[in-house]
Parts: structure tokens; C-alpha cells; sequence
């Protein structure tokens, strides 16, 4: 059974140790913060044998150099940013698979926030690491794809089994629910959802990682193909479209 | 940002490029003649790897600009410099201090060897150096801390 060690870093990002107890590896997802993961990594016990990034901003890959410097680990990044992730071994592309002790991981293509994001998904944990391509209740901010991109990208993390546990990047819950309200008032499902998320961060408590079950019912990026959203969005028939006009919304929220 | 490959590793060992400079300085001063060729054949191309470095970080400047309307910033040439640059004894308002230590005592030594009446060939030396080590201070120059994103939640 893989061991999921969850911490926040930088202002509110998090990070991901992945271990496998059988072989003892660890993967970092993603290296917002090389001291951070160093001191996590240590206060587990665990050795840092790979890094896997999902895409080349700082706030995700910025720490490889200096965590690969320390612990001498392997570090695997998207090929398709190749020319802007620092200190990388492997570069991988959609399709491949990556592997943590027995635990294989496939490369999923989650372009849209950047042009080569990758998510990671391991079948046989039913978890996948998306990075800003998905968030609880949102999506990353679409800076360098289209909407056609990150709508297929999406599509891909919708067709993965609705039990899976999607561990996102940042905390951004809180806000996402109130655009997710905002643009889907009448959702019953985000309504409970939103208040369970009020909860959990009046508590101070993470709401990541999040189900795709659960968000297939409310994120409402995720219900771009969802006809009463796309009448609502003003069109009908068209997942892209509304997907961009959401995202336009967002933006500007 | 292919360039980080090409300028990463002479932007790190400038330190001691500028050591292996000032250990040839006098022998150039005293033996200008011999070593006429052998210093242009070293100092310019040592020259233009500063101008080059110089250059690198204006483009990055100029596109870190042009991204970073609400979004994340490229990956900063100094940023990974994950050697002493990162600690303070050696950060000068982001600068490599030891840089400009390293280029003062060049330009101390040729005061030593003569000043204006040394031979050009150690002054021009001097100037490629120089033209090195700036351009290496700039472009391992440590960001300032970046201001706030520009909405509650950037990325997303």
C-alpha cells in the first residue's frame, strides 16, 4: 500500500511524498520547496529516491536541483518542457509509465495551465497527482493552452475511475467554491459540498485531496459537457465553448 | 531557455575563472610579447561569454515581463545557483560579492604591475575580465522576493 505524506509549503501550495514501503522508495510530487520536502522526507524516515513533476513553473519544479544535490534522486519531468525544467534525468511523455517500487504511475497529457503539464495516475493506488491542471472545485488558470487543450485534458481525467483520489496542487478550494456557486447555483451536490469545504478550512483543515466522483457532481470546469451548464453558459451543445466561457468567468471572478 | 545549459556552467566557475586572471596578469604584464595571442585567443572569447551572459538575463528580463501578466514567472537564471550565491556571506543586493572583490583586486593588481604604464596587453586583459565577471554577476543576480500573485489564487 502506497503511503501518501501531505504537508503545505510556499503560501499555499502542497506537498507530496509518495512512499512505498516495500522497496522504500519516495517520490516528491512536484519540488515547490526543497527545504520543506527535505525536512518531511526526514521527519518520515523516508530516503527521496525520485522526483515526478507535473509541469515546469517554479512553484512545482523549482526545488529539483537542490533536492536531487541532497538526496542524489532521479528526477522525471514532462519532455514536451524539456527547455524549462531544471535538473531532470528522465523526461516522459503521455503514454509512458513511471514506477515506484511495484506501483507503476501512467503520464497522463493534462495540457491547458502550461503546454506539456502530465498528471500522473497510479491505477493501482486510485490516486493520480494533477498538479494546476484540476482543482478541488476549479481548474488551473489556462496560461499557455486553449480551451479545446485543456477541455480534452480534462475529458482524460473524467474517463479515470470516479473512485480515484485527485491530489491538486494548491489550496484553492475555498475560492473555487464560490465561483463554482456562482456559476452553478442550483447544484444541490456543490451546495453541500461548499459547506463541507467552508468547514473543513474554518477548522484550518485541508480539503485536498478531493474524489473525482465528488467533483464530477459539482467541480462545475468538469461539467462542460453538462447540457442544463451549457444552456446556462449560454452553449448548448457545445463543451468546449462552455468550458472557455467558464474559464473567462473565472478569470475575471 | 536552451541558453541555461550553454551559460549555467561559466556563470558558476567565474569565481574561479577570475583567480585563474589575476594568477595571469602579472606573467601577461611581464611577458607581453610572448603572450600577446595567447591572452586574445583567452580574453575574448572570455569577453563575449560575459556579453553573452549579460544578454541572456536582459532576455530573460524581457520575458519574464511579458509572462508575467498574472502568471507565474520563467525559471530565473540565478535562481537555481544552488551554490554559494544562495548564502548570505556571499549575496550583495542579489550581486555575487565575490565577484566584485574578484574584480577590484584584478584592477588592483594591474594598479600594482604599473597602472596606465603596463603594458596594454595586461589592460586589455583587464577589460575582458571584466567584461566576464559583469556579465556573470548579472546573470546569477538572486531575484528579489517577487511581489504578491496578482489575484487571491493565480494559478487557478
Amino acid at each position: 500500500m502506497l503511503e501518501v505524506h501531505q504537508f503545505p509549503c510556499l503560501s499555499d501550495n502542497y506537498g507530496y511524498l509518495l512512499h512505498d514501503p516495500v522497496s522504500g522508495d519516495t517520490a516528491c510530487i512536484d519540488t515547490p520547496d526543497a527545504e520543506a520536502y527535505l525536512r518531511e522526507a526526514g521527519h518520515k524516515g523516508w530516503q527521496i529516491t525520485q522526483i515526478w513533476n507535473t509541469h515546469w513553473h517554479p512553484d512545482h519544479a523549482g526545488g529539483n536541483a537542490a533536492i536531487k544535490a541532497a538526496t542524489g534522486c532521479t528526477v522525471i519531468a514532462s519532455a514536451a518542457e524539456a527547455d524549462r525544467t531544471a535538473a531532470v534525468d528522465r523526461f516522459v511523455s503521455p503514454g509512458d509509465v513511471v514506477q515506484l517500487g511495484d506501483f507503476e504511475a501512467q503520464v497522463i497529457d493534462v495540457g491547458g495551465h502550461t503546454l506539456g503539464h502530465i498528471a500522473y495516475h497510479l491505477p493501482g493506488a486510485s490516486m493520480a497527482f494533477v498538479g494546476d491542471s484540476l482543482f478541488a472545485l476549479g481548474c488551473g488558470r489556462m496560461f499557455e493552452g486553449t480551451p479545446e487543450q485543456f477541455w480534452t485534458s480534462l475529458s482524460r481525467l473524467k474517463a479515470l475511475p470516479a473512485e480515484t483520489l485527485v491530489y491538486c496542487a494548491h489550496e484553492y478550494t475555498a475560492s473555487n467554491a464560490r465561483f463554482a456557486v456562482h456559476a452553478d447555483p442550483d447544484n444541490a451536490d456543490l451546495a453541500s459540498y461548499a459547506a463541507r469545504v467552508a468547514a473543513l478550512r474554518a477548522e484550518g483543515k485541508p480539503t485536498v485531496p478531493t474524489t473525482l466522483a465528488r467533483e464530477f457532481k459539482a467541480n462545475p470546469f468538469l461539467r462542460a459537457d453538462d447540457p442544463a451548464m451549457q444552456a446556462r453558459w449560454g452553449h448548448p451543445g457545445d463543451a468546449v465553448a462552455t468550458f472557455a466561457a467558464l474559464r473567462g468567468a473565472k478569470d475575471t471572478f | 531557455m536552451r541558453f541555461r545549459s550553454f551559460l549555467d556552467p561559466p556563470a558558476r566557475t567565474a569565481p574561479w575563472v577570475a583567480i585563474g586572471a589575476m594568477l595571469a596578469m602579472p606573467v601577461i604584464a611581464r611577458w607581453p610579447e610572448m603572450t600577446r595571442l595567447p591572452a586574445l585567443v583567452l580574453g575574448v572569447p572570455l569577453a563575449m561569454t560575459g556579453a553573452a551572459m549579460a544578454l541572456a538575463r536582459m532576455i530573460w528580463t524581457i520575458n519574464k515581463t511579458a509572462l508575467t501578466d498574472g502568471g507565474p514567472m520563467l525559471p530565473d537564471p540565478g535562481e537555481l545557483n544552488s551554490g554559494p550565491m544562495r548564502t548570505r556571506w556571499f549575496n550583495l543586493y542579489g550581486y555575487d560579492r565575490r565577484l566584485f572583490l574578484l574584480m577590484l583586486a584584478l584592477i588592483a593588481e594591474l594598479g600594482l604591475l604599473g597602472g596606465g604604464d603596463a603594458p596594454h596587453e595586461a589592460g586589455l586583459w583587464l577589460w575582458c575580465a571584466a567584461v566576464y565577471l559583469i556579465g556573470a554577476a548579472n546573470y546569477t543576480r538572486t531575484p528579489p522576493p517577487e511581489p504578491a500573485g496578482t489575484g487571491e489564487n493565480p494559478n487557478a
